[in-house]
């Protein structure tokens, strides 16, 4: 008897324990729910947000309100309501507090100000704009879907092998697997990204041109990039791991990238 | 009597006339030596900047005037520093490295010494991808391909090679040979700058300019320590092609209309203007020694010639040949041209190594090859001059000579 009610006892202690403790994570979450919603950065959540809807978001940095802020606030609310269906917009203030992370990821609290800066759906900063901007350069910012994967990547410090090939290109699969034994290469394959963009695609057709790279070609061609967004190499139809990788290493070790040129040295063509 | 006890005999007749004529030809041959000696090493000097600076430019606040490339950080006047995110999102070619300074003085050990905030690579080198698609189009470029986890790991020695650093801690400071070796400072000691302990990660190459005696630490420390704010004394845009770089000037202007642009051309200029200034003064040395020297050597020869034409007659009635006579002033001349232009060398190389680190900013050394040339010009002189009276004194009359008795 005096063992079952000990038991009852502590049984029922222990019980009333854990309650308590619950009760008061409960409230640590409630307050820890109070203290983030009260606080949230609205630039993360915009940022979520337009991700999540497909968008592009343009984040309108300022630090004092004066004349130039002002004049370029209106500019920028301007061009974005025309676009208020393919992009958001948010004006942040980089010395609010509760924004003081999102001013840190971005770096931007020694940029000069206002300073606009454009995000493409997939997280890449397709253009920023300092001080001054007409509507007509802010819609420079959207680009094509290829474009900004590959700058999203580039903006991760990463190698992007671009593939430009579709149904009917030749040398499509030699290609392909060229670019997929290169990224398998435990040597790269934690550094590079492959994007496949469709040469018929109209969308690409200006990134195509700044590559050079003729959009009506038959054959496949791979384009490798490295940050911020230089072109390394550029193989016309079929291609192996061993040729790109020839050519990255080329490109790191030769006179001008990462080196000094001489007065009669090497310069880009 | 031997040949050249005559010539020494000749050579102290008149010594006053003869001391005047060697002072001249020193004279000529000291300067001639020691300008040339400076301007060499001057030009070498320009030269080894432009090859390895020739790209670069400098983004200064508008007072500053430059002369020398290396200390273009060391004046009181400021720029934003947001300049170098404008210069680094804009679409201009060529701004891959940047490089601003903050020049602060410190005290270490009771000396003082230049604390130089840098600004790493790494803190707005991703800005540059915000430049647009545009950047797709542009040129290879220069600068390092750089990719997660594919990047050598950094020698933070080649800062004062390259001029721009990737990363660099808060409290890590690199320091220049002369600092360590005055300190005795090594790497991984600590050191106390402006009340704030710091690491020391590495002792700079000696380079012999004034970087070897700063202290490079974090840019924002830097600012921060000093009170100043966001701002900079500088900014270098290393370039690696001077045909960017040319490029580079107009559209820097055009991005930052409020500070001045400045080449290294144009930093060497009022250089080169002196080593060509100092070049023209040595030929016109040259040729008021040709003149000057050689007019009085020439008139000294002919007035002893004169002076002696009896003992010359009575030479030649003893059976001395006028060849003889002939080789006696000019081994005259000869001595004197090897006194001159050795004398002239000498004290020319020493006036040069002393006086042009002072006069040109750069260390000058003895060059043997000014040696030959000073002794050369000068016994050129002296025998050209000599020549005429020589072949006077060969060609006398010994009975015309004593008639004169």
């Amino acid at each position: 008897m005096r063992a079952i009610i000990t038991t009852l006892v502590v049984g029922g202690l222990f019980v009333a324990t854990q309650g308590m403790g619950q009760a008061q994570t409960n409230r640590r979450y409630s307050v820890a729910s109070r203290t983030a919603t009260s606080n949230p950065s609205r630039g993360q959540a915009a940022m979520d947000a337009a991700a999540g809807d497909g968008q592009y978001l343009f984040v309108f940095f300022w630090k004092a309100n004066d004349k130039q802020t002002q004049t370029m606030r209106g500019v920028f609310q301007s061009a974005l309501n025309q676009w208020s269906g393919s992009a958001s917009s948010i004006s942040i203030q980089i010395t609010d507090p509760n924004e003081k992370s999102l001013v840190a990821k971005f770096g931007v609290r020694r940029a000069p100000m206002p300073l606009v800066v454009a995000i493409a759906p997939t997280g890449a900063i397709t253009k920023a704009f300092p001080i001054r901007f007409t509507g007509q350069q802010l819609r420079k910012a959207f680009v094509s879907p290829g474009t900004a994967r590959c700058m999203k990547a580039l903006q991760d410090r990463k190698l992007v092998l671009l593939c430009i090939q579709n149904g009917k290109s030749e040398f499509q699969q030699a290609a392909l697997q060229g670019v997929q034994a290169f990224q398998a290469d435990a040597r790269f394959s934690t550094s590079t990204e492959v994007v496949t963009i469709d040469p018929d695609d109209n969308a690409e057709r200006p990134f195509l041109q700044s590559l050079q790279v003729d959009p009506h070609t038959p054959t496949a061609v791979t384009v490798l990039l490295s940050p911020p967004g230089k072109t390394v190499a550029t193989f016309a139809g079929a291609v192996s791991k061993e040729q790109i990788a020839a050519r990255l290493t080329a490109a790191k070790s030769s006179c001008c990238p990462g080196g000094k040129c001489g007065p009669g040295g090497c310069c880009p063509k | 009597m031997k040949l050249r006890t005559l010539v020494w005999r000749e050579l102290f007749e008149r010594k006053s006339q003869m001391l005047t004529c060697l002072l001249a030809i020193l004279l000529g041959i000291t300067a001639v030596v020691s300008i040339k000696n400076i301007t060499y090493f001057s030009e070498k000097a320009v030269a080894r900047e432009m090859d390895s600076l020739g790209a670069n430019v400098l983004v200064l606040p508008k007072s500053v005037t430059l002369q020398d490339y290396y200390s273009a950080d060391m004046h009181d006047e400021v720029i934003p520093e947001e300049y170098v995110m404008r210069l680094t999102m804009s679409d201009i070619e060529g701004v891959d490295n940047l490089s601003p300074k903050l020049n602060v003085p410190v005290e270490v050990g009771g000396r003082k010494f230049a604390f130089t905030g840098i600004l790493p690579k790494s803190e707005f080198q991703a800005k540059a991808a915000w430049a647009g698609a545009g950047i797709f189009s542009r040129p290879m470029g220069c600068g390092a391909i750089d990719v997660e986890g594919q990047s050598e790991p950094e020698d933070k020695k080649t800062l004062v090679r390259k001029r721009v650093i990737k990363d660099l801690g808060d409290h890590e400071i690199l320091i220049g040979s002369e600092v360590a070796d005055l300190q005795g400072i090594a790497e991984g000691d600590s050191l106390t700058l402006l009340g704030e302990p710091f690491s020391v990660i590495a002792i700079l190459p000696e380079t012999g300019t004034v970087d070897d005696s700063r202290i490079f630490g974090h840019l924002h420390t830097v600012q921060r320590l000093a009170g100043k704010g966001e701002v900079v004394n500088c900014i270098e845009v290393v370039g690696c092609c001077k045909e960017i770089a040319a490029g580079l000037v107009d559209g820097v202007n055009r991005l930052l209309p409020d500070a001045k642009v400045v080449t290294v051309k144009q930093v060497v200029a009022t250089q080169q203007n002196v080593n060509g200034m100092m070049e023209r003064v040595s030929l016109i040395f040259l040729i008021i020694i040709v003149v000057v020297g050689g007019a009085g050597i020439a008139n000294y020869m002919f007035s002893n010639v004169y002076e002696r034409r009896r003992e010359i007659g009575t030479l030649m009635a003893l059976g001395a040949e006028s060849g003889v006579v002939l080789r006696i002033f000019l081994l005259k001349a000869l001595l004197l041209g090897l006194a001159g232009g050795v004398g002239g060398y000498v004290i020319g190389t020493t006036i040069a190594v002393t006086l042009g680190p002072k006069l040109a900013g750069v260390p000058v050394f003895p060059m043997p090859i000014l040696a030959l040339w000073g002794v050369g010009i000068s016994v050129g002189i002296t025998l050209v001059a000599s020549y005429i009276p020589a072949r006077r004194a060969a060609g006398l009359d010994p009975v015309v000579t004593f008639q004169e008795v």
